[in-house]
């Protein structure tokens, strides 16, 4: 079972590196997609073999394809095609890193994450394929920071929740349920909230030109 | 009889090669829902190109002429030493492990880029230049594959690591031979020169290793291309035997006809793989020729996240 968790969790890794790859916007919604199913998968198999938390890891898994693998991104591809006349056109138009690049940073993050949690909390836990959660929260952090678009973003900080879920279920699974399902579902407030303001900011945006953005930024 | 199984998978290597170029041209003109060339083709090239006479460029040196006949050497002498039709090391495969292999495979490509820069055409130059960035970037990445198949058998010998991935699944399915599988098949598309990262058309904007032969004519040419046909051999028979199809290789005490057998296997092996290249060039447009090293970015990640799960999982 721990070589099944460590082959989903190297797929997550692999999901992000390909977001990095992707300029267009659904696509990255898409892989988004695609990683909370895998995410849920993860969840299924550590009930399974947790038969103490089962049921419980059983309802996050239900939850999480639910909000993060359906409707985070139907919302977020209803707002895309609800401003933009061509939404699968939409894409990231100057990263601040070439993929290349990105591709490097994102592999020295992965190691840093790696020494990070072999150096702490491994000797608590115990659970060496407990740094991939870490490695792909610092990877989506690397997507945040090197994409211009709102979109992506975004995209970003659901794929660090993604991290959380999957750390919080394999490495802290003993945290109260209420706190696990509570995060997911405050989410997709967040999303809906997120959505919102990214549909006013980019047609604002688009209306009045980059001085308004300025001006928008403060 | 080991000398004599030597001397067939010299032969088999030189007379096939051109083969199953030929069967992939003809594959992706099909998918193309055109009639296509014959399978034989490249062999009526090459007798064509026999046929005719050699001209060199005046400005060039003996070098120019030589330089395919010593690539074809080194090829010849690399289909000796790599595991192709036998599980087990025939009597020259000692001469070189996975490392000398692909030291053979670098000097062959070194070779023929000075020649191509001897020819003095500026579009051999162009072809050079590119090919050489590209093999910087590439090249540091087979060495982290070859370190992660040492990592995995303990070994360099190709041999070794065909017999360890045949007789442990826990090692032919862990992520650590999947992830290096995957790198050395995008590797696999950098060298054989397929799509995404290379187009078989004249485009100067395109074109890498096509533009280096520029100045080649006649008999020069056709060892040059039945060299190139040779390198796509070998490098596809060693990701077969080695990395994904490991099985059905003959092991020690098999005899002729086990071998003979084996050599259909392994063309119908060698057979679907490039039916899965026709696929992708048929159905993957050209990246942009500075998108390629994002390219190799994407193989040096996977060969980078191999050694990463190896940590994570022993």
């Amino acid at each position: 079972m721990e070589q099944i968790f460590q082959i989903l969790g190297f797929f997550l890794i692999v999901l992000t590196l390909l977001m990095q790859w992707e300029i267009y916007v659904n696509r990255v919604i898409l892989l988004f997609s695609i990683s909370s199913f895998i995410v849920a998968l993860f969840l299924v198999l550590l009930g399974t073999s947790k038969p103490g938390e089962g049921t419980l890891l059983f309802v996050l898994a239900g939850l999480t394809v639910f909000t993060r693998g359906l409707i985070i991104p139907i919302i977020m591809n209803r707002a895309l095609h609800s401003l933009y006349k061509k939404p699968w056109r939409v894409r990231e138009d100057k990263p601040a890193m070439g993929v290349g690049g990105s591709i490097l940073v994102s592999l020295a993050l992965i190691l840093g994450g790696y020494f990070i949690y072999q150096n702490s909390l491994y000797e608590v836990l115990k659970i060496k394929s407990g740094s991939v959660p870490f490695a792909l929260f610092l990877q989506a952090s690397l997507l945040i920071i090197s994409r211009k678009n709102a979109y992506i973003q975004m995209m970003g900080f659901l794929v660090m929740e993604n991290a959380v879920v999957m750390l919080s279920g394999w490495v802290f699974s003993g945290l109260p349920f209420i706190v696990e399902a509570g995060a997911i579902l405050d989410l997709l407030g967040l999303v809906v909230v997120s959505s919102l303001i990214i549909r006013v900011r980019e047609g604002a945006i688009m209306q009045e030109g980059d001085i308004y953005e300025k001006e928008l930024r403060g | 009889m080991l000398y004599l199984y030597s001397l067939l998978e010299i032969l088999y290597v030189l007379l096939l090669a051109p083969l199953i170029a030929g069967i992939q041209n003809s594959l992706e003109e099909k998918f193309e829902s055109k009639r296509g060339p014959s399978i034989f083709q490249p062999y009526y090239d090459l007798w064509k190109l026999f046929q005719k006479e050699s001209l060199v460029p005046e400005v060039s040196s003996p070098l120019f002429r030589r330089g395919p006949y010593f690539v074809l050497m080194f090829y010849i002498f690399l289909s000796m030493i790599l595991p192709i039709i036998t599980a087990y090391p025939l009597p020259f495969a000692p001469a070189a492990d996975f490392v000398g292999g692909g030291l053979f495979f670098g000097a062959a490509a070194a070779i023929k880029k000075f020649s191509a820069i001897d020819s003095r055409s500026n579009y051999a130059h162009l072809g050079t230049s590119r090919t050489a960035s590209i093999g910087a970037l590439s090249e540091p990445i087979i060495v982290l594959i070859f370190i992660m198949l040492g990592v995995l058998s303990n070994t360099n010998n190709p041999f070794v690591i065909n017999s360890v991935l045949r007789s442990s699944p826990t090692w032919y399915y862990s992520l650590l031979h999947g992830f290096v599988t995957v790198a050395f098949f995008l590797i696999l598309i950098i060298e054989t020169g397929q799509l995404p990262v290379e187009s078989h058309t004249n485009g100067e904007f395109g074109m890498i290793d096509q533009s280096m032969p520029f100045e080649y004519t006649g008999r020069d040419l056709a060892i040059y291309k039945w060299s190139a046909y040779m390198k796509s051999f070998l490098l596809m028979s060693v990701f077969l035997n080695v990395f994904i199809v490991p099985f059905w290789v003959p092991g020690e005490g098999s005899g002729f006809l086990q071998i003979v057998l084996y050599m259909c296997i392994h063309l119908v092996k060698l057979s679907m793989l490039v039916l899965l290249f026709a696929l992708i060039n048929t159905t993957v447009s050209k990246f942009r020729l500075y998108k390629n090293f994002d390219f190799i970015a994407a193989a040096f990640a996977l060969a980078f996240l191999a050694s990463l799960a190896y940590y994570v999982s022993s």
